[in-house]
């Protein structure tokens, strides 16, 4: 009994020599708070434990110590701010020997085209990295390249419950969590009211069923004396091209149950919005419309279809709006929720996310959740949610938002269909990645050739249910 | 004597040996060893992270009931039964009016079409785009200029493949510079002969022309159609393989399936499928060409 009172109080005497040697240090920028001063033990004289406020950001009590290396998928614009957040960082744990490597790395972070995976492998990868691609990210989680973060996340004080139910879709495999969400975007139809107006209609009741769109859509479209298209209402697959399930899913399509491991590819309500979109590409001739849609530019280019008047309304997520800021600033638009047909999930979305993971090996995980951390701030992100009107992931995060405290409309929107219980990521699953390109070839089989729906819908099913079965 | 002999040649072998050693080397760990490795795999299901599984020949049953790899294999046999000729037609054409002897300019002439061979990949594929845009593409455009309503092209599922045949002669001139280093080859002196019994041009080209340009023509077919396996980087650029997969290409599918799908297995068994298919294409080749005869 005496021996473990000499012991403890030995270790108490260390602990707050340790203190009074960390507390004691020169702090550089110094605003040393209530809770620095009881900061967390640590290694005396290896950094400084006052904490350093930048832009009204604090740096965690930690003692961890290091570098780490993050690949970051970003490009352009969103790679400047995404630079800037990490100097922010560095500048921020600086006194504590803490110092994030950033590399950015094209194609997703690497995991569209094999590099991240290769890296993994030959034990080469980064701590950390960001991927705007969660559908091939995800098989990443299921064949064991990630690391289960239960235990890092605890440790730096992230809590899952906090996020949006349908982030959760990304976060876990079987129970376990190995991707976190930075941020979410919202699908909305997009919509021309000027052009609204010119045939008649009222911008500011949009259409909310699916057969209110289409009536949009047909007023909307304009044809010359000879026959050709100036205008379209509504191209269904305009901008959803790299999105396998995204409309289908608003549409009331569950195409992947994880529970059960079933993949539900030949529902009703799959086979409802496949005939949907061929009977856009039957009315209007597909080629007809790839023609006249290819001489006109992306989604960030002057001359996309929407930017041109040539389309009156577009299905596609928030960053359009920054897109419509930088190239058709005097293009005017409104949003709405994407009308869905009956049984549809109504004023609802799926997320589109950025997921951080941290690969297996990585030789600094507690650092790299600790940057992660960092970065899921609403002040870290406030440039990103204001530029890109991207959301936080959970609604409490709301409120710190710069466009929650202007009152922004179209925030406001955003945030209440974020809200719906009914959102989610579908399908995603161990061949999540294989299964959307499939789904993606396989509509637009059914839009250029016609396809039968119901026997393609079924060979998908066949084919995927069996590669699921065998690997699990 | 015979013993110092010896010794030396003993010597000289392993000075040899020694001075070869680090291509022995590279060529067995960067050549064979990735080329016996994927044969292995070829015969298991292996996802790069995780040990191999050992699965028999299923990854080859798999492939020939995968309707995009069928596809991938049609659009490919599509572009060497039809494209490869068809360049292959227009660069001998080409070769033999800049060999005339009465064209004038023939330099400034051959440098225009070696200069697409030189331009990078990636610039030629966007340049290709623009031309090929339905509405506001030059290609149309002139084609319009004769009241031709031109086709989509890449954004056709009819007009794709051909509008990648187009860009295939673009880039022909390799091909031209080895067909006129051949036809230089040739001497004036059969020209002159069958001139002075009445062959014309069509039958001096028919009858002199082409069967002493036979070894040239086989070399440049044979590389032509092992370049269409493996093409690549103007399919991955110009359209990913659509629209409805009509410009997915073998090589495009087998990287989808390596490094997107992480189908390692999978996409081995194609290199190997791919490898028997060229092969025997070849061989035929060589064997219409009399390659040997031609040799001797």
């Amino acid at each position: 009994m005496n021996r473990r009172k000499v012991i403890s109080f030995g270790m108490a005497a260390v602990m707050t020599a340790g203190m009074l040697a960390g507390c004691g240090g020169t702090g550089t920028t110094a605003t040393s708070s209530a809770s620095g001063s009881t900061s967390s033990a640590s290694k005396a004289g290896s950094y400084e434990n006052a904490k350093v406020e930048i832009n009204g950001m604090v740096a965690e009590d930690t003692d961890l110590t290091g570098e780490f290396t993050y690949w970051s998928a970003f490009t352009g614009d969103s790679q400047t701010w995404d630079q800037s957040r990490v100097d922010l960082f560095n500048e921020l744990y600086a006194d504590k020997g803490i110092k994030c490597n950033v590399q950015f790395v094209p194609d997703g972070a690497g995991v569209n085209n094999g590099k991240l995976l290769s890296a993994i492998a030959g034990g080469t990868g980064p701590d950390v990295f960001i991927s705007d691609n969660p559908t091939s990210v995800y098989t990443y989680a299921t064949n064991g390249s990630l690391e289960d973060l239960s235990e890092p996340l605890d440790k730096v004080g992230i809590n899952l419950d906090d996020f949006f139910p349908g982030c959760k879709d990304v976060i876990y495999y079987k129970d376990t969590p190995y991707l976190i969400p930075q941020d979410a975007n919202v699908i909305m139809l997009y919509y021309n009211p000027d052009i609204a107006t010119e045939v008649g209609l009222d911008p500011d009741t949009p259409p909310t069923t699916l057969e209110e769109l289409d009536q949009w859509a047909d007023a909307m479209t304009k044809v010359d004396a000879d026959g050709n298209y100036e205008r379209f209402g509504l191209i269904p697959w305009l901008d959803s091209g790299n999105d396998a399930f995204v409309v289908p899913y608003i549409m009331g399509c569950d195409p992947y149950d994880a529970a059960a491991n079933k993949l539900d590819l030949t529902s009703d309500t799959m086979v409802n919005y496949l005939e949907w979109v061929q009977s856009y590409a039957q009315k209007y001739n597909p080629e007809k419309i790839q023609s006249f849609t290819s001489g006109l530019g992306g989604m960030f280019s002057p001359d996309h279809a929407f930017m041109r008047g040539k389309v009156g309304m577009t299905i596609t997520g928030n960053w359009f709006s920054n897109a419509l800021k930088i190239y058709a600033p005097d293009v005017n638009y409104k949003v709405c929720a994407v009308p869905v047909p009956e049984g549809g999930r109504a004023n609802s979305t799926t997320f589109g996310v950025n997921v951080f993971g941290i690969p297996t090996g990585a030789k600094n995980a507690e650092l790299a959740t600790l940057f992660i951390k960092f970065c899921l701030s609403s002040q870290v992100n406030d440039d990103n949610f204001k530029q890109w009107r991207s959301i936080p992931t959970s609604d409490a995060a709301f409120d710190d938002v710069s466009l929650t405290k202007e009152g922004d409309e179209m925030y406001a929107l955003e945030r209440e269909i974020a809200n719906s219980p009914e959102n989610g990521i579908p399908a995603l699953c161990s061949v999540s990645a294989e299964l959307s390109t499939s789904f993606q070839a396989f509509r637009e089989s059914v839009i250029y050739s016609n396809a039968d729906i119901k026997a393609g819908l079924q060979e998908l099913q066949d084919k995927f249910q069996k590669q699921l079965d065998a690997e699990n | 004597m015979k013993k110092r002999k010896m010794n030396l040649k003993r010597t000289e072998f392993k000075h040899a040996m020694l001075f070869i050693s680090p291509w022995i080397f590279g060529v067995i760990v960067f050549t064979l060893y990735p080329i016996l490795s994927s044969l292995y795999y070829s015969f298991c299901e292996y996802k790069v992270v995780q040990d191999p599984i050992f699965v028999g020949l299923q990854n080859y049953k798999d492939l020939f009931a995968d309707k995009t790899f069928l596809k991938a294999l049609y659009n490919t046999g599509y572009m060497i039964l039809i494209g490869v000729p068809i360049t292959t037609f227009t660069a001998i054409w080409v070769s033999i009016l800049l060999n005339n002897k009465k064209l004038k300019y023939t330099g400034v002439f051959r440098i225009m079409f070696f200069i697409p061979t030189l331009i990078p990949t990636v610039v030629a594929c966007l340049l290709w785009v623009w031309m090929l845009q339905p509405d506001s593409g030059i290609i149309n455009r002139l084609l319009g200029a004769f009241g031709i309503s031109g086709p989509g092209w890449i954004s056709s599922v009819t007009w794709s493949k051909p509008a990648f045949i187009l860009i295939m002669i673009w880039t022909c001139g390799n091909a031209i510079i080895i067909y006129l280093a051949g036809l230089q080859d040739i001497s004036d002196s059969l020209y002159e002969a069958a001139a002075l019994d009445g062959a014309g041009f069509f039958r001096q080209t028919i009858s002199i022309t082409i069967p002493l340009l036979k070894s040239t023509i086989l070399y440049n077919v044979v590389t032509l159609i092992i370049g269409v396996f493996q093409w690549f980087a103007e399919p991955y650029i110009i359209t990913s393989g659509g629209p409805d997969n009509s410009t997915m290409f073998y090589a495009l599918y087998l990287y989808q399936n390596a490094f997107q799908f992480f189908k390692m297995g999978y996409a081995s068994a194609m290199a190997w499928v791919l490898l028997i298919i060229a092969m025997a294409i070849i061989l035929v080749l060589f064997k219409v060409f009399k390659f040997n005869e031609v040799d001797s």
